[in-house]
Protein backbone atom coordinates (compact mmCIF):
# COMPACT_ATOMS: atom_id res chain seq x y z
CA UNK A 1 0.00 0.00 0.00
CA UNK A 2 1.28 3.42 -0.89
CA UNK A 3 1.83 5.96 1.82
CA UNK A 4 0.26 9.40 1.51
CA UNK A 5 2.61 11.88 -0.05
CA UNK A 6 2.56 14.99 2.04
CA UNK A 7 4.48 18.09 1.27
CA UNK A 8 4.52 21.71 2.11
CA UNK A 9 3.21 23.45 -0.92
CA UNK A 10 3.44 26.99 0.39
CA UNK A 11 0.78 29.61 0.79
CA UNK A 12 -0.37 28.14 4.09
CA UNK A 13 -1.21 24.71 2.71
CA UNK A 14 0.47 22.08 4.83
CA UNK A 15 -0.18 19.19 2.55
CA UNK A 16 -1.52 18.24 -0.83
CA UNK A 17 -4.72 17.12 0.86
CA UNK A 18 -5.18 20.50 2.51
CA UNK A 19 -4.58 22.21 -0.79
CA UNK A 20 -6.96 19.82 -2.53
CA UNK A 21 -9.63 20.51 0.08
CA UNK A 22 -9.30 24.24 -0.44
CA UNK A 23 -9.52 23.83 -4.20
CA UNK A 24 -12.61 21.68 -3.80
CA UNK A 25 -14.22 24.35 -1.67
CA UNK A 26 -13.86 26.81 -4.53
CA UNK A 27 -10.90 28.84 -3.35
CA UNK A 28 -9.31 30.74 -6.23
CA UNK A 29 -6.16 31.25 -4.17
CA UNK A 30 -5.78 27.53 -3.74
CA UNK A 31 -6.26 26.92 -7.44
CA UNK A 32 -3.67 29.58 -8.21
CA UNK A 33 -1.23 27.89 -5.81
CA UNK A 34 -1.78 24.57 -7.49
CA UNK A 35 -1.19 26.14 -10.87
CA UNK A 36 2.03 27.80 -9.74
CA UNK A 37 3.30 24.57 -8.23
CA UNK A 38 2.46 22.19 -11.05
CA UNK A 39 1.88 23.96 -14.34
CA UNK A 40 5.44 23.38 -15.57
CA UNK A 41 5.15 19.63 -15.14
CA UNK A 42 1.73 19.53 -16.74
CA UNK A 43 2.88 21.68 -19.65
CA UNK A 44 6.00 19.60 -20.30
CA UNK A 45 4.02 16.39 -20.20
CA UNK A 46 1.38 17.87 -22.49
CA UNK A 47 3.98 19.04 -25.00
CA UNK A 48 5.58 15.62 -25.07
CA UNK A 49 2.29 13.89 -25.46
CA UNK A 50 0.70 16.25 -27.97
CA UNK A 51 3.76 17.66 -29.70
CA UNK A 52 1.92 20.89 -30.33
CA UNK A 53 2.65 23.85 -28.14
CA UNK A 54 -0.71 25.53 -28.65
CA UNK A 55 -2.61 22.34 -27.94
CA UNK A 56 -0.44 21.75 -24.88
CA UNK A 57 -1.25 25.21 -23.56
CA UNK A 58 -4.95 24.54 -24.07
CA UNK A 59 -4.58 21.24 -22.27
CA UNK A 60 -2.92 22.96 -19.30
CA UNK A 61 -5.85 25.35 -19.19
CA UNK A 62 -8.41 22.57 -19.38
CA UNK A 63 -6.70 20.53 -16.69
CA UNK A 64 -6.64 23.34 -14.14
CA UNK A 65 -10.17 24.45 -14.99
CA UNK A 66 -11.38 20.90 -14.40
CA UNK A 67 -9.35 20.44 -11.25
CA UNK A 68 -11.86 21.92 -8.75
CA UNK A 69 -14.58 19.67 -10.12
CA UNK A 70 -12.61 16.44 -9.78
CA UNK A 71 -10.22 17.12 -6.93
CA UNK A 72 -12.76 15.64 -4.53
CA UNK A 73 -11.61 12.26 -5.80
CA UNK A 74 -8.06 12.96 -4.66
CA UNK A 75 -7.36 10.54 -1.81
CA UNK A 76 -3.79 11.54 -1.00
CA UNK A 77 -2.37 8.12 -1.86
CA UNK A 78 -0.13 9.73 -4.46
CA UNK A 79 0.97 13.32 -4.88
CA UNK A 80 -1.35 16.02 -6.11
CA UNK A 81 0.97 16.46 -9.11
CA UNK A 82 0.40 12.84 -10.06
CA UNK A 83 -3.32 13.37 -9.71
CA UNK A 84 -3.19 16.48 -11.91
CA UNK A 85 -1.16 14.66 -14.53
CA UNK A 86 -3.75 11.91 -14.57
CA UNK A 87 -6.33 14.57 -15.44
CA UNK A 88 -4.06 15.62 -18.28
CA UNK A 89 -3.89 12.05 -19.55
CA UNK A 90 -7.67 11.80 -19.61
CA UNK A 91 -8.08 15.12 -21.38
CA UNK A 92 -5.28 14.41 -23.85
CA UNK A 93 -7.12 11.37 -25.19
CA UNK A 94 -9.53 13.75 -26.81
CA UNK A 95 -7.17 16.59 -27.53
CA UNK A 96 -4.48 14.95 -29.51
CA UNK A 97 -4.27 14.82 -33.27
CA UNK A 98 -1.28 13.25 -34.92
CA UNK A 99 -0.87 15.70 -37.74
CA UNK A 100 -1.21 18.72 -35.50
CA UNK A 101 1.27 17.12 -33.20
CA UNK A 102 3.79 16.50 -35.98
CA UNK A 103 3.46 19.99 -37.38
CA UNK A 104 3.68 21.44 -33.91
CA UNK A 105 6.78 19.45 -33.16
CA UNK A 106 8.52 20.69 -36.27
CA UNK A 107 7.53 24.22 -35.48
CA UNK A 108 8.74 23.92 -31.92
CA UNK A 109 12.00 22.21 -32.68
CA UNK A 110 12.98 24.75 -35.28
CA UNK A 111 12.56 27.65 -32.91
CA UNK A 112 14.39 26.09 -29.98
CA UNK A 113 17.12 28.34 -28.64
CA UNK A 114 20.55 26.92 -29.25
CA UNK A 115 22.60 25.53 -26.44
CA UNK A 116 25.86 27.43 -26.69
CA UNK A 117 27.79 24.59 -25.05
CA UNK A 118 27.01 22.18 -27.84
CA UNK A 119 28.60 22.23 -31.25
CA UNK A 120 26.40 22.82 -34.25
CA UNK A 121 26.89 19.18 -35.25
CA UNK A 122 25.81 17.93 -31.82
CA UNK A 123 22.83 20.25 -31.81
CA UNK A 124 21.80 19.08 -35.24
CA UNK A 125 22.11 15.46 -34.26
CA UNK A 126 20.06 15.91 -31.09
CA UNK A 127 17.41 17.85 -32.93
CA UNK A 128 17.26 15.14 -35.55
CA UNK A 129 16.87 12.51 -32.85
CA UNK A 130 14.13 14.47 -31.12
CA UNK A 131 12.27 14.97 -34.38
CA UNK A 132 12.61 11.30 -35.15
CA UNK A 133 11.18 10.27 -31.78
CA UNK A 134 8.39 12.77 -32.20
CA UNK A 135 7.42 11.20 -35.52
CA UNK A 136 7.61 7.72 -34.03
CA UNK A 137 5.40 8.70 -31.11
CA UNK A 138 2.80 9.71 -33.67
CA UNK A 139 2.70 6.14 -34.83
CA UNK A 140 1.95 4.70 -31.41
CA UNK A 141 -1.50 4.27 -29.92
CA UNK A 142 -2.30 6.87 -27.28
CA UNK A 143 -2.06 4.39 -24.41
CA UNK A 144 1.44 3.31 -25.42
CA UNK A 145 2.45 6.89 -26.10
CA UNK A 146 1.45 7.87 -22.58
CA UNK A 147 3.69 5.24 -20.99
CA UNK A 148 6.60 6.07 -23.31
CA UNK A 149 6.39 9.73 -22.33
CA UNK A 150 6.00 8.90 -18.66
CA UNK A 151 8.58 6.10 -18.35
CA UNK A 152 11.14 6.76 -21.06
CA UNK A 153 11.03 10.50 -21.70
CA UNK A 154 10.21 11.64 -18.17
CA UNK A 155 11.87 8.63 -16.52
CA UNK A 156 9.10 8.00 -14.02
CA UNK A 157 8.74 4.72 -12.20
CA UNK A 158 6.13 2.28 -13.37
CA UNK A 159 4.33 2.82 -10.07
CA UNK A 160 3.99 6.54 -10.68
CA UNK A 161 3.13 5.99 -14.34
CA UNK A 162 0.42 3.58 -13.25
CA UNK A 163 -1.05 6.21 -10.93
CA UNK A 164 -1.01 8.84 -13.64
CA UNK A 165 -2.38 6.60 -16.36
CA UNK A 166 -4.93 5.10 -14.02
CA UNK A 167 -3.99 1.50 -14.83
CA UNK A 168 -2.22 -1.29 -12.93
CA UNK A 169 1.55 -1.40 -12.96
CA UNK A 170 1.52 -4.63 -14.90
CA UNK A 171 -0.43 -2.92 -17.64
CA UNK A 172 2.14 -0.14 -17.75
CA UNK A 173 4.94 -2.64 -18.13
CA UNK A 174 3.12 -4.52 -20.86
CA UNK A 175 2.36 -1.37 -22.79
CA UNK A 176 5.92 -0.24 -22.37
CA UNK A 177 7.25 -3.54 -23.63
CA UNK A 178 5.16 -3.39 -26.79
CA UNK A 179 5.87 0.29 -27.32
CA UNK A 180 9.60 -0.22 -26.96
CA UNK A 181 9.53 -3.10 -29.42
CA UNK A 182 7.80 -0.90 -31.98
CA UNK A 183 10.27 1.90 -31.37
CA UNK A 184 13.17 -0.50 -31.88
CA UNK A 185 11.69 -1.59 -35.19
CA UNK A 186 11.27 1.99 -36.26
CA UNK A 187 14.79 2.98 -35.23
CA UNK A 188 16.18 -0.10 -36.98
CA UNK A 189 14.26 0.82 -40.09
CA UNK A 190 15.64 4.35 -39.93
CA UNK A 191 19.17 3.00 -39.53
CA UNK A 192 18.84 0.83 -42.65
CA UNK A 193 17.98 3.83 -44.83
CA UNK B 1 4.99 -13.87 -29.69
CA UNK B 2 7.91 -12.24 -27.91
CA UNK B 3 8.69 -13.13 -24.34
CA UNK B 4 9.03 -10.01 -22.18
CA UNK B 5 11.26 -11.85 -19.73
CA UNK B 6 13.87 -13.03 -22.21
CA UNK B 7 17.32 -11.42 -22.35
CA UNK B 8 17.77 -8.58 -24.80
CA UNK B 9 20.05 -9.14 -27.71
CA UNK B 10 23.01 -6.90 -28.34
CA UNK B 11 21.18 -5.30 -31.22
CA UNK B 12 18.17 -4.57 -29.03
CA UNK B 13 20.39 -3.08 -26.38
CA UNK B 14 21.96 -0.80 -28.96
CA UNK B 15 18.56 0.26 -30.20
CA UNK B 16 17.38 0.90 -26.63
CA UNK B 17 20.38 3.13 -26.07
CA UNK B 18 19.41 5.03 -29.18
CA UNK B 19 15.83 5.32 -27.95
CA UNK B 20 17.01 6.61 -24.58
CA UNK B 21 19.26 9.12 -26.27
CA UNK B 22 16.38 10.31 -28.45
CA UNK B 23 14.15 10.50 -25.39
CA UNK B 24 16.71 12.70 -23.65
CA UNK B 25 16.87 15.02 -26.64
CA UNK B 26 13.10 15.06 -26.85
CA UNK B 27 12.77 15.86 -23.13
CA UNK B 28 15.26 18.69 -23.41
CA UNK B 29 13.45 20.19 -26.37
CA UNK B 30 10.09 20.07 -24.65
CA UNK B 31 10.99 21.27 -21.18
CA UNK B 32 11.57 24.95 -21.72
CA UNK B 33 9.38 27.40 -19.88
CA UNK B 34 6.39 28.85 -21.65
CA UNK B 35 6.00 32.57 -22.15
CA UNK B 36 2.25 31.96 -22.09
CA UNK B 37 2.09 30.42 -18.63
CA UNK B 38 1.07 33.70 -17.00
CA UNK B 39 -1.68 34.21 -19.57
CA UNK B 40 -2.89 30.65 -19.11
CA UNK B 41 -2.95 31.13 -15.34
CA UNK B 42 -5.14 34.19 -15.71
CA UNK B 43 -7.32 32.36 -18.21
CA UNK B 44 -7.80 29.43 -15.81
CA UNK B 45 -8.85 31.68 -12.96
CA UNK B 46 -11.17 33.72 -15.19
CA UNK B 47 -12.80 30.59 -16.55
CA UNK B 48 -13.39 29.28 -13.05
CA UNK B 49 -14.84 32.62 -11.94
CA UNK B 50 -17.22 32.64 -14.88
CA UNK B 51 -18.19 29.05 -14.21
CA UNK B 52 -18.87 29.79 -10.56
CA UNK B 53 -20.89 32.87 -11.47
CA UNK B 54 -23.01 30.80 -13.84
CA UNK B 55 -23.56 28.23 -11.14
CA UNK B 56 -24.51 30.89 -8.61
CA UNK B 57 -26.94 32.49 -11.04
CA UNK B 58 -28.56 29.12 -11.68
CA UNK B 59 -28.85 28.52 -7.93
CA UNK B 60 -30.33 31.97 -7.42
CA UNK B 61 -32.94 31.43 -10.11
CA UNK B 62 -33.82 28.07 -8.64
CA UNK B 63 -34.21 29.55 -5.19
CA UNK B 64 -36.33 32.36 -6.58
CA UNK B 65 -38.52 29.86 -8.39
CA UNK B 66 -38.96 27.83 -5.21
CA UNK B 67 -39.90 30.94 -3.22
CA UNK B 68 -42.33 32.01 -5.92
CA UNK B 69 -43.96 28.61 -6.00
CA UNK B 70 -44.19 28.60 -2.21
CA UNK B 71 -45.73 32.07 -2.17
CA UNK B 72 -48.24 31.40 -4.89
CA UNK B 73 -48.88 27.74 -4.34
CA UNK B 74 -49.10 27.75 -0.55
CA UNK B 75 -52.20 29.90 -0.25
CA UNK B 76 -53.80 28.06 -3.14
CA UNK B 77 -53.26 24.72 -1.50
CA UNK B 78 -54.49 26.09 1.81
CA UNK B 79 -57.59 27.53 0.15
CA UNK B 80 -58.21 24.27 -1.63
CA UNK B 81 -58.01 22.20 1.53
CA UNK B 82 -60.08 24.60 3.55
CA UNK B 83 -62.72 24.82 0.84
CA UNK B 84 -62.14 28.51 0.28
CA UNK B 85 -60.97 27.99 -3.24
CA UNK B 86 -63.80 29.10 -5.54
CA UNK B 87 -64.58 26.79 -8.33
CA UNK B 88 -63.79 28.44 -11.60
CA UNK B 89 -66.90 29.70 -13.34
CA UNK B 90 -68.08 27.52 -16.18
CA UNK B 91 -66.69 28.43 -19.53
CA UNK B 92 -68.74 30.79 -21.60
CA UNK B 93 -71.14 29.10 -23.94
CA UNK B 94 -68.95 29.82 -26.91
CA UNK B 95 -66.52 27.39 -25.42
CA UNK B 96 -69.03 24.84 -24.26
CA UNK B 97 -67.91 21.37 -25.09
CA UNK B 98 -68.89 20.05 -28.43
CA UNK B 99 -70.82 16.84 -28.67
CA UNK B 100 -68.65 13.81 -28.26
CA UNK B 101 -68.92 12.70 -31.86
CA UNK B 102 -69.52 14.33 -35.17
CA UNK B 103 -70.87 11.24 -36.80
CA UNK B 104 -74.55 10.54 -36.59
CA UNK B 105 -75.39 8.20 -33.76
CA UNK B 106 -77.10 4.94 -34.37
CA UNK B 107 -80.85 5.36 -34.37
CA UNK B 108 -82.59 4.17 -31.26
CA UNK B 109 -84.41 0.85 -31.40
CA UNK B 110 -87.75 2.51 -30.88
CA UNK B 111 -88.41 5.81 -32.45
CA UNK B 112 -89.94 8.17 -29.97
CA UNK B 113 -92.96 10.12 -30.98
CA UNK B 114 -92.17 13.35 -32.62
CA UNK B 115 -92.16 16.16 -30.21
CA UNK B 116 -94.90 18.61 -30.73
CA UNK B 117 -92.98 21.45 -29.15
CA UNK B 118 -93.33 24.57 -31.14
CA UNK B 119 -89.90 25.64 -32.24
CA UNK B 120 -88.96 29.23 -31.95
CA UNK B 121 -88.44 31.06 -35.11
CA UNK B 122 -84.89 30.84 -36.25
CA UNK B 123 -83.54 34.32 -36.63
CA UNK B 124 -82.02 35.46 -39.84
CA UNK B 125 -78.32 34.79 -40.15
CA UNK B 126 -77.50 38.43 -39.99
CA UNK B 127 -79.11 38.63 -36.59
CA UNK B 128 -76.80 36.06 -35.13
CA UNK B 129 -73.63 37.22 -33.57
CA UNK B 130 -70.62 35.87 -35.40
CA UNK B 131 -69.40 32.74 -33.75
CA UNK B 132 -65.97 32.49 -32.28
CA UNK B 133 -63.41 31.40 -34.84
CA UNK B 134 -62.15 28.50 -32.81
CA UNK B 135 -64.20 26.18 -30.69
CA UNK B 136 -62.17 24.33 -28.11
CA UNK B 137 -62.23 20.60 -27.91
CA UNK B 138 -64.73 19.09 -25.54
CA UNK B 139 -63.72 18.94 -21.93
CA UNK B 140 -65.19 17.04 -19.05
CA UNK B 141 -68.70 18.22 -18.57
CA UNK B 142 -70.05 18.81 -15.09
CA UNK B 143 -72.83 16.67 -13.76
CA UNK B 144 -76.39 17.92 -13.84
CA UNK B 145 -76.48 18.42 -10.11
CA UNK B 146 -73.17 20.21 -10.12
CA UNK B 147 -74.31 22.51 -12.85
CA UNK B 148 -77.53 23.22 -11.16
CA UNK B 149 -75.87 23.83 -7.81
CA UNK B 150 -73.32 26.05 -9.42
CA UNK B 151 -75.98 27.89 -11.32
CA UNK B 152 -77.97 28.50 -8.18
CA UNK B 153 -74.91 29.49 -6.20
CA UNK B 154 -73.63 31.92 -8.76
CA UNK B 155 -75.24 35.24 -8.31
CA UNK B 156 -75.37 37.87 -11.01
CA UNK B 157 -72.36 39.57 -9.53
CA UNK B 158 -70.34 36.38 -9.94
CA UNK B 159 -71.06 36.02 -13.64
CA UNK B 160 -68.04 36.36 -15.77
CA UNK B 161 -70.15 38.07 -18.36
CA UNK B 162 -72.32 40.59 -16.68
CA UNK B 163 -74.31 41.12 -19.84
CA UNK B 164 -75.79 37.62 -19.71
CA UNK B 165 -79.10 37.32 -17.94
CA UNK B 166 -78.73 34.75 -15.12
CA UNK B 167 -82.04 33.21 -16.09
CA UNK B 168 -80.78 32.77 -19.64
CA UNK B 169 -77.59 31.22 -18.38
CA UNK B 170 -79.55 28.89 -16.14
CA UNK B 171 -81.75 27.79 -19.03
CA UNK B 172 -78.70 27.13 -21.16
CA UNK B 173 -76.98 25.16 -18.42
CA UNK B 174 -80.01 23.06 -17.83
CA UNK B 175 -80.23 22.08 -21.49
CA UNK B 176 -76.50 21.53 -21.65
CA UNK B 177 -76.58 19.23 -18.64
CA UNK B 178 -79.44 17.19 -20.06
CA UNK B 179 -77.66 16.91 -23.37
CA UNK B 180 -74.05 16.19 -22.43
CA UNK B 181 -74.26 14.84 -18.89
CA UNK B 182 -77.58 13.06 -18.67
CA UNK B 183 -77.42 11.98 -22.33
CA UNK B 184 -81.15 12.52 -22.59
CA UNK B 185 -81.70 13.71 -26.16
CA UNK B 186 -85.44 14.03 -25.80
CA UNK B 187 -85.22 16.01 -22.59
CA UNK B 188 -82.37 18.06 -23.99
CA UNK B 189 -84.36 18.82 -27.15
CA UNK B 190 -87.19 20.16 -25.03
CA UNK B 191 -84.75 22.18 -22.99
CA UNK B 192 -83.05 23.62 -26.06
CA UNK B 193 -86.45 24.48 -27.48
CA UNK B 194 -87.38 26.16 -24.21
CA UNK B 195 -84.18 28.15 -24.27
CA UNK B 196 -84.65 29.23 -27.88
CA UNK B 197 -88.26 30.10 -27.25
CA UNK B 198 -87.27 32.35 -24.39
CA UNK B 199 -84.08 33.74 -25.86
CA UNK B 200 -84.21 33.48 -29.65
CA UNK B 201 -81.50 36.10 -29.90
CA UNK B 202 -79.76 35.13 -26.71
CA UNK B 203 -76.12 35.00 -26.09
CA UNK B 204 -76.10 31.23 -26.55
CA UNK B 205 -78.67 30.95 -29.31
CA UNK B 206 -76.25 29.78 -31.95
CA UNK B 207 -74.89 26.92 -29.86
CA UNK B 208 -78.38 26.06 -28.74
CA UNK B 209 -79.52 25.66 -32.34
CA UNK B 210 -76.64 23.41 -33.21
CA UNK B 211 -77.11 21.31 -30.09
CA UNK B 212 -80.83 21.08 -30.84
CA UNK B 213 -79.94 19.75 -34.30
CA UNK B 214 -77.77 17.12 -32.66
CA UNK B 215 -80.65 16.04 -30.48
CA UNK B 216 -82.78 15.64 -33.58
CA UNK B 217 -80.06 13.46 -35.08
CA UNK B 218 -79.96 11.31 -32.00
CA UNK B 219 -83.69 10.99 -32.03
CA UNK B 220 -83.45 9.99 -35.69
CA UNK B 221 -85.70 12.82 -36.80
CA UNK B 222 -83.72 13.10 -39.98
CA UNK B 223 -85.69 15.62 -41.94
CA UNK B 224 -85.84 18.04 -39.07
CA UNK B 225 -82.22 17.36 -38.28
CA UNK B 226 -81.14 18.10 -41.84
CA UNK B 227 -83.18 21.28 -41.86
CA UNK B 228 -81.60 22.36 -38.60
CA UNK B 229 -78.10 21.54 -39.77
CA UNK B 230 -78.44 23.07 -43.23
CA UNK B 231 -77.68 26.68 -42.23
CA UNK B 232 -74.51 25.56 -40.48
CA UNK B 233 -73.40 23.42 -43.41
CA UNK B 234 -74.10 26.27 -45.81
CA UNK B 235 -71.81 28.54 -43.89
CA UNK B 236 -74.57 30.87 -42.84
CA UNK B 237 -72.83 31.16 -39.51
CA UNK B 238 -69.36 31.35 -40.94
CA UNK B 239 -67.08 28.48 -40.20
CA UNK B 240 -68.88 27.65 -37.00
CA UNK B 241 -69.69 23.92 -37.06
CA UNK B 242 -69.76 24.04 -40.85
CA UNK B 243 -67.63 20.96 -41.39
CA UNK B 244 -69.35 18.96 -38.68
CA UNK B 245 -72.79 19.88 -39.99
CA UNK B 246 -71.82 18.93 -43.54
CA UNK B 247 -70.51 15.59 -42.35
CA UNK B 248 -73.68 14.92 -40.39
CA UNK B 249 -75.95 15.76 -43.32
CA UNK B 250 -73.87 13.59 -45.62
CA UNK B 251 -74.09 10.72 -43.15
CA UNK B 252 -77.84 11.15 -42.76
CA UNK B 253 -78.35 11.17 -46.51
CA UNK B 254 -76.21 8.14 -47.06
CA UNK B 255 -78.24 5.97 -44.72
Amino acid sequence: MMLPVLRTVGGGYESDRALAASIASGSSDALAHAYDAHHDAVRAFSRRLLGDEASAEDLVHDVFVALPDVVGRFEGRASLRTFILSIAVNHARNARRARARRLGAFERLHVEPKNEQESPEELGERRELAEMLGRMLDELPIEQRVVVVLCIVEERTSTEAAEIAGVPEATVRTRLFHARRKLREMFASEARR
Amino acid sequence: MSDPTRERTAEEEALDRKIDEAAGAYAAHTSRRSDRSVDTRARVLATRRAKRARSERATMWLAAAIVLVALLGGPTVWAYWTGRLRTAPPPPPSSEPAPPTATPPAPPPHRPHASSVALPEVPAPTEVAPPPPVVPAPGPAPSVSTVMERASADGPAQDTEATVDPAERLAYRRAHALHFDAHDPAGALDAWNDYLASYPHGRFALEARYNRALCLVRLDRRTEAEQALAPFAAGTHGNYRRDEASALIEALESE
